[in-house]
């Protein structure tokens, strides 16, 4: 049992808690609070595994500009608070709430028992480092490189580099197709 | 090997000092903006707790303090409490990357109580530094959000909303304004950003240059600063998302205000300024090792209170924009003109 362990379980709870109050939550705000959390959570996993890159980005994308327009909208539109109205939810979340803890503590309880006395495999211990071989096309020789944005890149840009420009067109696609539609609502309106 | 010499130890030490710094230095960048407003309208300002005033901050403190807890009625409470929370942790967390020095050789004697060989004043050095600040001052949104929607108050809502989507779209103008600097370092590292700036200040860089002022335009947007702070235009909306907020709750508000504000400060500083790097012909003038590294990190903090200061100097010399007038500038101006710089970048760095 040591500090990565710890952090990998009680992020496995925050995740698994939150993916849950995502879906049971009745106020829709909250709910998306909850996939905040999630999305921070899934961050902080990343990190743990060493994907430091990773981890930055899915917080700087998902929570920083896809959650906050999730959140605009819900904000924006009326929201009934259904809690209020039904006592069977509560009852819900109790139950909820308490299997997860008791499971978190069972799981503790069974890794400080010492039941993981033999080294597991799968334990997050010190993540693969991460690294790729590249040719450098000027020079002609082959280079090691390691660091999180600098494989990312590399495979983006060398290996991957027609499927990610396609992939940028669509999305281009996308946001024109975005624009015409709500273009074309507001010239009818008028 | 000594609990004190621990690295983790040694790492509680730096976050208690940068904790201590962050939150004094928000505290008092309250009194500095009162003053220098004061002075920017030939008034005195608040001079009289303490020489100076510089009791104020203290003064201000225990009142808020004081000040009796109200929560608006059917207000959602525990995001109502969250909301500020957010808002400084996010401020708060910030600091953890930036290298306020250079790596300094200790001597002997230190290196043997604290059993390391150098020091820095940088509690983690996140693999990407650059894409860590820009992350954590995402989340800053939500506090915003937040504090908005749970107070139950139209005038907050709409304030959120307007502070929120004005930070989004000038997010991606400022994201792209750094993005010759990464491009011109070849790392996202912000200490490999600022040693890449020794002898040339990438200010003074073509591509640098014209991203300097994206940079700044969009850092005024971001922290809601005066040409743009229409989150709290008074004559529209009370005082914006913070409207329901009073006490300590509304100092922690205030306060990480302000501390994002130092935290721009030094990052353009760090950016664009070459932060703690002396060039050659003033590091070979001195001889000694010590004095470089103090002259170095005093023109550090030189440079970022110069841009602390100009926070307050435009912000009492400059009206407001229209809210149309601001996402038009955004989003038709500031992000084309980043994309074009961008490019340029590029090929600046070709051909060199």
């Amino acid at each position: 049992m040591n500090i990565p362990e710890i952090l990998f379980y009680s992020f496995t709870f925050i995740l698994v808690g939150s993916a849950f109050g995502v879906v049971f939550h009745r106020n829709p705000v909250k709910s998306a609070m909850f996939l905040v959390l999630f999305f921070v959570g899934l961050a902080a996993m990343y990190a743990l595994l060493g994907a430091e890159f990773m981890a930055t980005l899915q917080v700087l994308v998902y929570v920083g500009a896809i959650m906050v327009l999730f959140l605009f909208v819900i904000m924006l539109i009326t929201v009934r608070d259904e809690a209020l109205l039904n006592m069977s939810s509560n009852a819900g979340r109790t139950v909820i709430i308490t299997v997860l803890v008791l499971a978190f503590s069972l799981q503790f309880w069974v890794l400080l028992g010492g039941f993981m006395k033999a080294k597991g495999e799968h334990v997050v211990n010190g993540a693969a480092p991460y690294s790729t071989e590249v040719m450098n096309y000027t020079t002609g020789e082959k280079l090691l490189i390691t660091g999180n944005a600098e494989v990312i890149s590399y495979a983006l840009f060398e290996k991957y580099l027609l499927p990610f420009e396609l992939i940028s067109l669509v999305l281009l696609v996308a946001v024109l197709g975005g624009i015409l539609l709500t273009k074309h609502k507001r010239e009818t309106l008028q | 090997m000594a609990w004190y010499q621990t690295e983790i130890f040694w790492v509680i030490v730096k976050v208690a000092v940068i904790l201590f710094v962050i939150l004094t230095g928000g505290a008092y960048y309250t009194l500095a903006e009162r003053r220098w407003a004061a002075f920017f309208q030939m008034r005195l300002g608040p001079n009289r707790a303490g020489f100076w005033g510089l009791l104020q901050p203290l003064a201000d403190g225990i009142k808020f303090i004081l000040k009796m807890e109200t929560f608006p009625r059917n207000a959602d409470l525990f995001l109502f409490m969250l909301a500020p929370v957010i808002s400084t942790v996010t401020s708060l967390m910030l600091w953890g990357a930036i290298p306020f020095t250079p790596i300094i050789e200790l001597p002997e004697a230190a290196q043997k109580i604290t059993g390391s060989k150098s020091f820095i004043l940088q509690v983690s050095n996140p693999n990407a530094g650059v894409l860590y600040m820009f992350a954590v001052s995402s989340l800053a949104v939500y506090g915003i959000l937040i504090a908005g929607w749970s107070s139950n108050n139209k005038y907050s809502l709409l304030a959120s909303v307007r502070a929120t989507a004005q930070m989004i779209s000038y997010e991606l103008s400022l994201g792209l304004s750094i993005i010759p600097i990464i491009l011109m370092t070849g790392s996202l590292d912000l200490y490999t950003i600022i040693e890449t700036q020794k002898n040339s200040w990438f200010l003074f860089t073509l591509p640098g240059f014209l991203a300097f002022w994206i940079f700044l335009v969009s850092i005024f947007a971001e922290s809601n600063r005066m040409p743009f702070d229409l989150a709290e235009a008074e004559s529209e909306l009370i005082v914006g998302y913070h409207t329901e907020y009073g006490g300590f709750k509304f100092a922690f508000f205030m306060i990480s205000e302000y501390m994002n504000l130092i935290t721009l400060s030094l990052l353009a500083a760090i950016l664009f300024l070459g932060g703690w790097t002396l060039p050659d012909f003033i590091s070979s003038a001195i001889s000694n090792v010590w004095l470089q590294h103090a002259a170095g990190i005093g023109l550090f903090l030189l440079k970022a209170f110069f841009f602390v200061f100009l926070f307050v100097w435009v912000r009492w010399s400059v009206p407001r924009f229209r809210y149309d007038q601001l996402m038009d500038i955004g989003w038709k101006v500031m992000l084309p003109a980043s994309l074009v710089i961008v490019f340029i970048a590029g090929i600046y760095v070709y051909l060199k």
